[in-house]
């Protein structure tokens, strides 16, 4: 009998499903690429575009079908990095398409916000785009990608943080900035706080040995286990983070927007009406005064705190100054509407010796 | 989330209900309810289930009209087990036709599940020989498929063809996430049949390079025929047969699915 071989049988086959296998890989290394910032990434996102191309080829998807990924963190695109991109889509038209993952009748955006972000600006219908399959895991991978990635800006990080605990660990949201504080003082007074940083990079078994060996509740333990598994220091959230939940709407909205840093944004922070004694709005209006000023300037933290410091002062002591003038018209107008013919003779000696002692003290002011 | 296990050939003939019928009882004894559905007009499900033919209203052709308001015509099939079936009718190839021109024909029966889900834990899809209407089906349904191959040429080059269809078929489906091929089964072994033995011998290397994972063979055994007569699967009518144990790795790679799906 002849031997056979069939292998020749397979051969497309094989050389399809490398196909496959070569797709996965390139988005795997790409999220890698785009935990380390590297200057690869661009290279590597190219290499991926071109084999989707030659597997599916590119086509032009309508922008009203496109989701963009509200698992990916970075929710914050400034208006002129928009605007900017939008005018060279424009003069020189779509270089690269995006990259979409279709869902249902949708796709989902999963590299080329800033693309597809400018050609809505542009009020363009249609954009070029290649489909890439679902990587595993898509929410988890995004939010590692994006949580260690330095322009994803403090907001966006804290924000993350409490969606992936809600997620995972199904704790209600509010209770989580408060769970968080106290799971960070409990390990404190432990001292277990070292055991804990010791394993911030070690696999999820090794942490997950250590919390079960640590003595916290169950819901304290379901948060560190999160915190732990996106390799950050409960304590830095704790310090750093949360701190960025509690900010006033617009400053949220200024570093959403406008670029405004988280570390300005706290400085800003202080301008409450409280500290400026002035209404809510009032303090508003003064904020986003600041923050126009800071952006325009370009001024850096300590300049902030200055302008912060005399902007409070300003709004205090205009208050003060306000207030005396107030008084002392008052107190004029009721002198002048005195009718002195009403008082017994008792009564005006007392108010006689009354102004003489104060008229020696405004003449002694005066001089 | 469940496991729809498509099992699919592109030659007749190669163990396909075969395998279906023992995988369904041995991950059934594993203590998960298991549905099948005879997607194909031969209806060969019924004789290894030991069921009467039924009406068309009472198969799975009933699930792809219109009216469907999710009755679903399950029975209970070897006394005992957790394992039930839609049967199937020789009608299903004339339903194939119809879904060709219809709405969202290619994803009837992944709308019917997701619409009206099954409470099994697996769903395996019995997928007739031909890659057509009905195979697209149970493809874009799956969320895992299974590959039967007899160690022959027709079957072995039925299989690559497969291959290249699972991955082209998806990708124009936009199937997303694309159901990945669980493995490959060598099925109807005869060690004392030399190409049997070559090919055998020729599949690690092939699998490893489509990265699919390749299961133990199941070997012939006129037993398995016999069983058929009487409608029952191996495991029920010779316990102690050799080959009950061909499906055992399969099953607890299903097994580790479902837990994993159950999270």
């Amino acid at each position: 009998m002849p031997k056979v071989d069939i292998a020749k049988t397979f051969s497309k086959a094989i050389s399809v499903s490398k196909q496959e296998v070569k797709i996965a890989e390139f988005q795997k290394e790409i999220e890698e690429l785009r935990k380390k910032q590297s200057p690869e990434l661009e290279r590597e996102l190219d290499n991926l575009r071109k084999a989707l191309q030659e597997q599916s080829g590119e086509k032009w998807i309508c922008l009203s079908q496109i989701r963009t990924n509200d698992n990916q963190p970075r929710q914050s695109f400034t208006e002129e990095s928009i605007v900017s991109l939008a005018s060279s889509l424009e003069k020189d038209g779509q270089i690269s398409p995006i990259i979409v993952i279709p869902e249902g009748d949708f796709y989902l955006l999963w590299d080329g916000e800033r693309r597809y972000k400018s050609a809505l600006y542009l009020e363009w219908d249609k954009i070029k785009a290649v489909t890439a399959p679902m990587p595993a895991d898509l929410h988890r991978k995004a939010l590692l990608t994006f949580i260690h990635h330095e322009e994803l800006n403090a907001l966006d990080k804290a924000e993350a943080i409490v969606q992936e605990i809600i997620t995972v660990a199904d704790i209600s949201p509010d209770t989580i900035p408060s769970g968080i504080r106290a799971l960070v003082r409990r390990l404190e007074r432990n001292g277990e706080i070292q055991k804990v940083r010791e394993v911030l990079n070690q696999s999820r078994e090794i942490q997950q040995t250590t919390i079960s060996d640590l003595d916290l509740s169950e819901e304290q333990r379901e948060i560190l286990s999160v915190v732990l598994d996106l390799q950050l220091n409960p304590a830095s959230i704790a310090a750093n983070d949360l701190q960025m939940l509690g900010l006033f709407e617009d400053l949220k909205y200024s570093i959403r927007n406008k670029g405004l840093k988280g570390t300005h944004a706290l400085v800003l922070q202080k301008l409450s009406s409280e500290n400026l004694k002035v209404t809510p709005t009032k303090a508003k209006n003064i904020r986003t005064r600041a923050v126009g000023k800071i952006l325009k300037n370009n001024l850096n933290v300590p300049k902030t705190k200055l302008l912060v410091q005399s902007l409070i002062d300003k709004s205090v002591g205009t208050i003060r100054d306000d207030k005396l003038t107030k008084d002392f018209k008052r107190l004029v107008e009721r002198i002048n509407k005195v009718d002195l013919s009403e008082f017994n003779d008792d009564q005006l000696r007392e108010l006689r010796d009354f102004f003489q002692i104060k008229l020696n003290d405004l003449e002694l002011l005066m001089k | 989330m469940q496991i729809v296990l498509g099992i699919l050939a592109n030659a007749g003939g190669v163990g396909k209900t075969t395998l279906a019928v023992h995988l369904a009882y041995e991950v059934s004894k594993l203590g998960h309810p298991v549905a099948i559905l005879d997607l194909d007009p031969q209806r060969s499900l019924d004789v290894f289930c030991g069921l009467e033919p039924v009406d068309s209203q009472d198969s799975l052709v009933t699930v792809f009209s219109k009216d469907f308001k999710g009755q679903w015509p399950l029975v209970e099939t070897w006394q005992g087990s957790r394992v039930q079936v839609c049967q199937g009718h020789p009608y299903m190839s004339s339903m194939s036709d119809q879904l060709v021109t219809r709405r969202r024909g290619e994803y009837a029966l992944a709308d019917r599940l997701r619409k009206y889900p099954l409470t099994h834990d697996l769903v395996i899809i019995d997928c007739p020989a031909t890659l057509g209407m009905l195979a697209t089906n149970a493809l874009a349904a799956s969320t895992h498929l299974l590959v039967p191959v007899q160690l022959e040429m027709k079957s072995a080059f039925g299989a690559a063809g497969l291959i290249e269809w699972c991955i082209e078929v998806s990708d124009e489906l936009e199937l997303n996430p694309r159901p990945p091929i669980l493995g490959i089964v060598p099925c109807m072994y005869d060690s004392k049949t030399a190409i049997h033995r070559q090919i055998l011998q020729q599949l690690p290397e092939i699998t490893s390079q489509l990265s699919v994972t390749l299961y133990p063979r199941v070997r012939d055994s006129k037993e398995f025929k016999n069983a058929s007569a009487v409608g029952l699967p191996l495991q029920k009518y010779r316990p102690n047969h050799p080959a009950v144990e061909d499906f055992k790795v399969l099953s607890k790679d299903i097994d580790r699915l479902i837990q994993d799906a159950k999270g």
